[in-house]
């Protein structure tokens, strides 16, 4: 029986359409799934390609299905919407991996679902989908699939044995937004799998039994939040993604500026900019907070809700706690450089191996990695600054800024120059 | 006196060798305008090689010699040079970064780049079981592909093809093969493969947002050297149709 057929086509180009807006990790290398897999993946992170909108493509990002039971107002396969419509089957998909991966065009699978019919079915058909990559292809290329909220938590679990990465969406950053927007899901009801998977990672368990070292997600799971389609502030997303990595060991939680796909009176018009800016300076902060040893708490509070989109959040933090600054190169410790702007996790480590050992310069400084532009305004080294003036925290933040600023126009709409 | 060898890695060593032991001038790879110059030409010596390689490998270790190596591979006119004086301030402890090592390390920066980008950028099309892939990569790069892809296809048989050198490897039964191919091939494929290219291109057209759309970010990751063969972008067709 031929699995890919003619229909395959027309239902790729919805499912793939549909699965656009789905925030997918890049293949993290997490191992070969399979000793002696017939494919066997040998590599982090491998970019096939790079679509129109300069994003990677490195997995076969698709809906199972994009028939829905949901009416969540923000997505655009919501149940009312007049949408061409289309389901593969678990054959059919799996074959279509296998033939596009041993083609070299992608490194893995991504494979999300709209709920039809009920979750436990939708999973199902997730699950049946990934046993047959694993078992009848020997596919051993990297796998994230959906955990549906609502679905059998044993059908959870024995996806989670044949996946590399599993991911439940938390849909939006509040509670009340959920219920607002979509009001036939419960925020219990998505954070169930999410804690049941963590609760399984994080057991220390045997190998052989499923522990974090086994097969069992060795990615981690993740999850995904829908930016500027409610009234959440940043500070209350950075709120939900701290309880989310540190009660739920999330490995990543990915921030997607709404797209306005659908009209509304509870969404933003449908002519609103989409706030690339504002998903930028999230990540920028989440990043913070897993790799810069920040505290959620310490870049935003309840008064200052919102990033300044015209400065990064650690400029920002620099500025605010200006009383900090600045900083002696030579003495301080690894953490205290990750705080200063301009400094990343590598040209810290570097200072670090290479003040030891050699006299530092700025020069020096410069071909270490630290991006003194932003940096000259926080450091000191050996006790001199290479600021001719001393500036305030007012003046940082004008010369920081990315805000660009325009040259006004002399004339006026006639042309004629302005008295 | 001016040692000149045939191109080879194997010559290189050997040339190597003979200039540390004669006290020669400099080492350049053959080529026909040199005639103006005092060489002397070279022939491999496969012992002296493999003593080059031994002692390398002795007293500087792995890294060096994959060092030396990614250098040779690079195309540049003075690699040789670099490479003796690389190899100089490595004997002279001369632990400081200078000049060398910075063309040296640019060299495999260059190379390791170009690898990686290939084992995402190379696509494979089915002939009737074989697996074969073409590219035209600006370094000889083939042979250091195929331990990525010995385990990514599986053991499946494949063939890679470098149309810039008319080089193409084969891989069958865990071997490698690296043939010199002196006349075009032509490569035919059937329907089913003609289709799952189109459902390729269908996803790779469909999965990107029109709203985001960014064509200088993607031109920067994916530059237009790299998409002559790339299906996503039409390169096999266009060149079927040409043909």
């Amino acid at each position: 029986m031929k699995l890919i057929t003619e229909n395959t086509l027309e239902k790729l180009k919805i499912l793939s359409d549909a699965a656009k807006y789905d925030a997918s990790c890049a293949s993290s290398f997490t191992g070969p799934s399979q000793k002696h897999a017939m494919h066997s993946y040998n590599g982090s992170g491998i970019c096939h390609s790079y679509t129109s909108d300069g994003r990677c493509v490195s997995l076969l990002k698709v809906l199972f299905t994009n028939k829905c039971i949901y009416n969540c107002m923000y997505c655009v396969n919501k149940i009312s919407n007049d949408c061409k419509r289309a389901s593969f089957n678990s054959e059919e998909l799996a074959a279509l991996t296998h033939e596009f991966y041993r083609r070299n065009y992608i490194s893995g699978l991504f494979l999300s679902s709209a709920v039809e019919h009920s979750p436990t079915r939708t999973q199902e058909n997730i699950y049946k989908t990934l046993y047959l990559l694993r078992k009848k292809y020997t596919f051993g290329g990297y796998i994230h699939a959906k955990a549906i909220a609502g679905a059998d938590l044993s059908l959870i679990e024995s996806c989670a044995y044949l996946a590399d990465r599993m991911s439940v969406n938390i849909e939006l950053p509040s509670r009340q937004s959920l219920r607002l927007l979509a009001p036939q899901k419960s925020y219990e009801e998505i954070l169930k799998p999410i804690g049941y998977l963590c609760e399984r990672t994080t057991k220390a368990l045997p190998a052989s039994e499923g522990g974090r070292h086994s097969r069992f997600i060795p990615g981690g799971q993740s999850t995904q939040m829908i930016i500027g389609a409610s009234k959440d502030s940043d500070y209350q997303i950075l709120q939900t993604s701290k309880y989310l990595y540190q009660k739920m060991n999330l490995s990543r939680v990915t921030y997607s500026a709404y797209i306005p796909v659908n009209d509304s009176t509870l969404l933003p018009s449908i002519y609103t900019k989409i706030p690339l800016k504002r998903e930028n300076r999230l990540y920028q902060a989440d990043w913070l907070m897993r790799y810069y040893h920040f505290d959620a708490d310490e870049l935003l509070d309840e008064q200052t809700e919102n990033f300044d989109l015209n400065l990064d959040p650690k400029t920002n933090w620099a500025i605010r706690n200006y009383a900090l600054f600045p900083i002696e190169i030579t003495k301080a410790d690894y953490k205290t450089l990750l705080r200063i702007p301009g400094i990343g996790r590598r040209s810290a480590a570097r200072i670090i191996s290479f003040r030891s050992k050699a006299f530092i310069d700025y020069d020096a400084l410069k071909k270490l990695g630290v991006v003194l532009k932003r940096a000259k305004y926080f450091i000191t080294l050996n006790g001199k600054s290479i600021l001719y003036k001393n500036y305030y925290a007012e003046d940082l933040h004008l010369i920081l800024s990315d805000k660009q600023y325009k040259q006004l126009s002399f004339l006026n709409k006639e042309g004629k120059i302005l008295s | 006196m001016i040692i000149c060898y045939d191109n080879t890695f194997e010559g290189l060593l050997s040339a190597l060798y003979t200039y540390y032991t004669t006290g020669a001038e400099s080492i350049l790879a053959s080529s026909s305008d040199l005639f103006l110059l005092d060489t002397q030409l070279h022939q491999t010596n496969m012992l002296h090689a493999a003593k080059t390689r031994d002692r390398l490998l002795l007293k500087f270790g792995v890294e060096v010699y994959e060092n030396i190596y990614y250098a040779f591979i690079y195309d540049a006119i003075d690699k040789e040079n670099s490479i003796i004086e690389y190899i100089n301030s490595l004997i002279n402890k001369n632990i400081c970064y200078n000049e060398a090592m910075h063309k040296i390390y640019s060299y495999k920066r260059a190379i390791i780049n170009a690898i990686n980008r290939y084992h995402g950028f190379l696509r494979f099309i089915d002939i009737g079981g074989f697996l074969y892939a073409k590219y035209e990569p600006a370094y000889d790069i083939t042979i250091l592909l195929t331990d990525f892809f010995d385990t990514r296809l599986g053991g499946s048989t494949y063939m890679i093809h470098d149309l810039s050198r008319s080089n193409l490897l084969l891989y069958k039964d865990k071997q490698h093969v690296l043939i010199n191919l002196k006349h075009n091939v032509e490569i035919d494929y059937n329907e089913d493969e003609t289709y799952i290219q189109t459902l390729y291109q269908a996803y790779f057209e469909n999965i990107s947002i029109k709203e985001r759309q960014n064509y200088s970010l993607q031109r920067s990751l994916f530059p237009l050297k790299y998409r002559n063969h790339a299906i996503e972008f039409d390169g096999f067709r266009n060149k079927k149709k040409d043909k």
